[in-house]
């Protein structure tokens, strides 16, 4: 049965996404199935979510989604009809590869119950506020004052809570397939990139492995950064090679990083100005390219991917006085900051964690990273492709800084119990620039092979 | 020996060589460790794919995988379901900073059933005993007790 319900929730989520997407957006995109899966599910993600903030109740978000997404399905087999083909052949090694990594990550997450704190005290507690009200809204007891940090993003919770209702039962396995789901189209974007290369082997090793526990213990974190680095790559691909879809990727998945986490929300806002400010300073993307990218279409199917954000943190978190723990933006969180950042001790100390953490590889992503610099001057290279992610891994880095100086919890307890997981995307961000960097040196050599050879 | 050192030279201008020798030292120096999270990974699946049976028992299983929770907690547990209580005390010492753990496991495990302040029932440390001789005790363990005051 449990099996049986893994794979129905995939064909859902993808029916769900592949209404919205393929109608807005990928109609006339001739990119190769297998880059158009990935962004179709984290539409149908962000769809589903946005259906039961609407209706609220887990039932009815069921029904209509499964309505929304039988519809699509038949839509899409009968578009398709006898021509569907998953993949060419010069791509099966890449699917072969995906397909045991995600089943390596299928065992892996399902075969421990829940036990890190964060992932039983808030995530998957409020998955079960959720299943056991049945309902996402002020029934599930968000004001009960048992309860922690309630203003959290609810997408993965709300999908737990899902799993769990068609199931019919609660326990600590069945509700973790949320993070297995949503860990299937990041796996699918980084092998979009393979080649036959040591960039390519960079980072295969990094993301789907640099996480480590925390793409499986039931913490958001690594999803934070797997979902941001994703989104500077894909970016960075779109600067190199312009197509749409990688945009419009890139896009998505800042879009789902929002409803992971309250630092996702941060990281989105970063991401997005990051792409901005590289688009506009390249120069080699005018105004009227925009125009042509960004179709009636697309700005409806981007306003849809952001709703479930918007509905969440400024219309419900308001609407049920749903605070954040950090009271970011009050009169006492403002002085906390300047008493730390004057006082000699905080602000140093801030420094030291959050850069020489052992644990988060920030250091060590750096000196790659700027060995990586230094070589491309050297070879005289030039490509735009790592600045997005340098500008994102900077910025949030400065927002971490502010973050801790403001806290109101004890500094030194803040710093211990969450350097290690939050730098993550630090760090991520970084090596995804890198990847960009590594990439245009071995196309270099690779040209001065053949210029010599000629 | 000529042929030697112009051997010696070619691998030194290796290029993949020198790749493979950089991404192997980023991979031992990279935190979290990447070879530890393959280890865990193929470990893992193994072990489900060994003890098949095991993996589906605990997915399919309602409340399986309680067993992690502290033994107190999993008393607690035990008294709320059997009683089948909607609500709940809990005593001050279990809402202390050092049983932190204890406390949040109760409340996250035992939902629906909510902490209320007026409940008749109140979950309490078996050493808190001697503090409510004047209420029932309804349940007792080894760690913990419901006692029913009024």
């Amino acid at each position: 049965m449990f099996f049986v319900v893994s794979g129905a929730f995939i064909i859902f989520i993808f029916g769900l996404g592949y209404f919205i997407a393929n109608f807005l957006c990928l109609k006339k995109d001739n990119s190769p199935f297998m880059e158009k899966f990935p962004f179709i599910l984290t539409t149908g993600f962000l769809i589903n979510y946005l259906i039961l903030l609407s209706v609220q109740s887990l039932k009815l978000s069921l029904l209509l989604g499964v309505i929304i997404s039988g519809c699509s399905l038949a839509w899409f087999f009968m578009q398709q009809g006898g021509k569907f083909k998953l993949v060419h052949k010069k791509i099966r090694f890449p699917l072969i590869m995906i397909i045991s990594l995600l089943l390596l990550y299928y065992f892996t997450i399902l075969s421990d119950p829940l036990e890190w704190w964060d992932a039983r005290s808030i995530w998957f507690f409020h998955a079960k506020m959720i299943w056991s009200a049945q309902s996402i809204n002020l029934n599930a007891g968000w004001l009960h004052p048992s309860v922690p940090h309630t203003d959290y993003p609810k997408l993965i919770p709300a999908l737990a809570a899902q799993i769990s209702y068609v199931l019919g039962y609660w326990n600590e396995y069945a509700p973790k397939l949320s993070l297995f789901l949503i860990l299937i189209p990041p796996v699918f974007w980084i092998f979009s990139f393979y080649s036959r290369s040591f960039s390519f082997l960079f980072l295969a090793l990094v993301f789907p492995f640099g996480l480590k526990s925390y793409l499986w213990n039931g913490g958001m974190d690594g999803y934070v950064a797997l979902y941001a680095a994703v989104s500077m790559l894909l970016f960075g691909r779109y600067l190199k090679s312009r197509r749409p879809l990688d945009l419009m990727s890139s896009i998505i998945c800042l879009a789902l990083v929002s409803n992971l986490k309250n630092e996702g929300l941060l990281i989105g806002l970063i991401g997005m100005s990051s792409i901005a400010i590289t688009w506009v300073l390249s120069g080699k993307f005018p105004l009227s390219d925009l125009k042509k990218i960004l179709s009636i279409h697309r700005w409806s199917w981007l306003s849809v991917i952001i709703s479930p954000c918007i509905l969440w943190s400024f219309f419900y978190k308001h609407k049920w006085g749903l605070i954040n723990d950090l009271h970011i933006g009050t009169m006492a969180s403002f002085s906390r900051m300047m008493n730390r950042f004057s006082d000699g001790v905080s602000f140093p100390l801030i420094l030291k964690n959050i850069f020489f953490y052992d644990e988060s590889a920030v250091w060590l992503s750096l000196v790659v990273f700027m060995a990586a610099i230094i070589l491309l001057t050297i070879k005289r290279r030039y490509t735009v492709s790592w600045i997005p992610a340098l500008i994102t891994a900077i910025v949030y880095y400065v927002c971490l800084i502010i973050i801790y100086l403001l806290t109101p919890q004890d500094l030194k307890w803040h710093l211990s119990t969450s350097v290690q997981r939050v730098m993550l995307t630090v760090s991520s961000c970084m090596l995804a620039g890198t990847y960009f960097i590594l990439k245009e040196l071995e196309d270099a050599a690779k040209e001065k092979k053949y210029n010599s050879i000629r | 020996m000529k042929t030697r050192n112009s051997a010696n030279k070619d691998i030194l201008k290796n290029r993949n060589l020198w790749a493979a020798i950089l991404l192997i030292l980023f991979v031992c120096f990279y935190k979290p460790p990447i070879v530890e999270a393959i280890g865990k990974l193929l470990g893992s699946t193994f072990s489900a794919a060994i003890n098949f049976q095991s993996f589906q028992t605990n997915l399919k299983t309602p409340h399986a995988g309680e067993n992690i929770l502290p033994s107190a907690v999993q008393e607690m547990l035990a008294f709320l379901r059997i009683h089948q209580l909607d609500s709940y005390q809990i005593s001050e010492q279990i809402r202390n900073e050092k049983n932190v753990l204890i406390y949040q496991r109760i409340v996250e495990s035992a939902w629906p059933r909510r902490t209320d302040l007026k409940s008749n029932y109140k979950l309490i440390l078996v050493n808190e005993l001697d503090d409510y001789s004047d209420c029932e005790v309804k349940e007792r363990g080894k760690e913990a007790a419901l006692v029913f005051c009024r």
